[in-house]
């Protein structure tokens, strides 16, 4: 099963972010506002680092990464297929974000900055 | 005279044909202006892969003939040359898939959505391949039958005036001298077929296209395949059908005899197919109004 909507990743090749945590931040995130639902197929890594003109080694890395997170699980002959968070968040919480990044992006700061702040939060409590 | 025909017909037809087939694809063509520049890049490094592809299926047997012609066997070599110079085609197409365009710049964007290779098994070029393949398999395992053990021939016995038991001959016929060296070769190119059409599925999303553009170019280069696959095993089948239609045409009589000439129509029915495939437009971007870019098909 694909997802109905469409989903999209997108890469800043010159952002200090490497390429594979990029991809694994974005798809972590549609997972968890779910974009992306329990049971939804990911594309086989050749075609997404293809897509995103990357090598196989650098998406292969983030699906591993979102494996060991418990976002996604890889079967044989089947692929890597979308399985429910541990600590999904609920709709509550996914309103609440939602309204803090357009507040974030009022404020005038970039996506990246936000998530700066976010992680500054929550290293700092 | 009748020898000549058969060379002559088919060649007018090809021409013919190739030239109507140009002006319709010229007339229903949307030009490159009317397409983002990497769509039409895309476009570009499909037709040229695809032009080499056919001129490689044409001549590539000559080069397995020049190449080969001194090590194999002479029969069972002029069996394969179609699916030799289908083979070297879809060597030219995987060449092709693999280096497609890639998205280049600072900012990339994906789509995440998962490809499947049964989306580009499914047309209409793979069913018609698929049984003109199996029609080939029934035809070699008929001949393979039917002929005596040279496996080049074929046989037959009637009784004499003296009641004594006659047996004739007629040859080339395709019994599995010639046959299995077919089915190994049709072995191959239904792998190659498998692997343009994995990579077709798996290559990088032209920039800019809109997913049904995508798919498009995606089932074009799969119908390229097939269309290459689907002339080799034709003109295969039609040669086989021919020939050994001819051959137990000279040793059968009554209703065998019939079924031989059938054989012989079939196989020629076959050739022109093969013409007729070969010449036949793949899906593609046809002409539309500038403010509607939808795809459409040929």
């Amino acid at each position: 099963m694909s997802p109905t909507a469409e989903v999209t990743v997108t890469l800043d090749m010159l952002a200090a972010t490497p390429p594979y945590e990029q991809v694994r931040a974005q798809l972590a995130g549609h997972i968890r506002a779910g974009a992306l639902r329990v049971g939804d197929k990911l594309p086989v890594v050749r075609a997404l680092a293809a897509d995103l003109g990357v090598s196989t080694n650098t998406v292969g890395r983030a699906y591993r990464e979102l494996e060991a997170g418990g976002l996604v699980t890889t079967r044989r002959r089947v692929g890597t297929i979308v399985q429910a968070p541990a600590a999904p968040a609920g709709p509550e919480l996914q309103r609440q974000a939602a309204e803090f990044v357009q507040s974030a992006r009022r404020a005038g700061l970039a996506d990246e900055a936000v998530v700066d702040l976010v992680r500054g939060v929550l290293s700092a409590g | 005279m009748f020898a000549g025909l058969i060379l002559a017909v088919p060649l007018f037809l090809l021409l013919a044909g190739g030239v109507v087939v140009m002006l319709v694809l010229a007339l229903t063509h949307r030009p490159d202006a009317a397409l983002s520049a990497e769509l039409a890049s895309a476009r570009r490094h499909g037709v040229m892969t695809s032009g080499v592809a056919t001129a490689m299926l044409v001549l590539g047997p000559l080069l397995v003939w020049v190449a080969t012609s001194s090590l194999l066997p002479l029969g069972p070599l002029l069996g394969v040359l179609p699916l030799a110079g289908a083979a070297m085609a879809l060597l030219v197409l995987l060449a092709g898939e693999l280096t497609w365009p890639r998205p280049r710049g600072t900012t990339r964007t994906a789509v995440v959505r998962d490809r499947s290779a049964g989306d580009l098994l499914r047309g209409g070029w793979a069913r018609v391949t698929a049984a003109a393949a199996a029609a080939l398999v029934v035809a070699v395992a008929l001949a393979a039958r039917l002929a005596d053990e040279s496996g080049r021939m074929v046989a037959a016995g009637r009784t004499d005036a003296t009641g004594a038991r006659v047996w004739s001959g007629s040859g080339p016929f395709p019994g599995l001298d010639y046959g299995l060296p077919q089915l190994v070769a049709l072995a191959v190119v239904a792998g190659l077929v498998l692997l343009v059409v994995g990579a077709a599925t798996n290559r990088a999303a032209v920039v800019a296209a809109d997913a049904s553009t995508d798919q498009l170019l995606r089932r074009s280069s799969a119908a390229r395949a097939f269309r290459v696959a689907l002339v080799g095993t034709l003109l295969t089948l039609a040669a086989d059908l021919f020939f050994g239609g001819m051959a137990a045409g000279n040793v059968s009589v009554g209703v065998a005899h019939a079924v031989a000439v059938a054989a012989v129509l079939l196989g020629l029915g076959c050739g022109l197919a093969a013409l007729v495939a070969l010449l036949w437009p793949v899906p593609r971007l046809r002409a539309v109004a500038a403010t509607s870019p939808t795809p459409a098909h040929a």
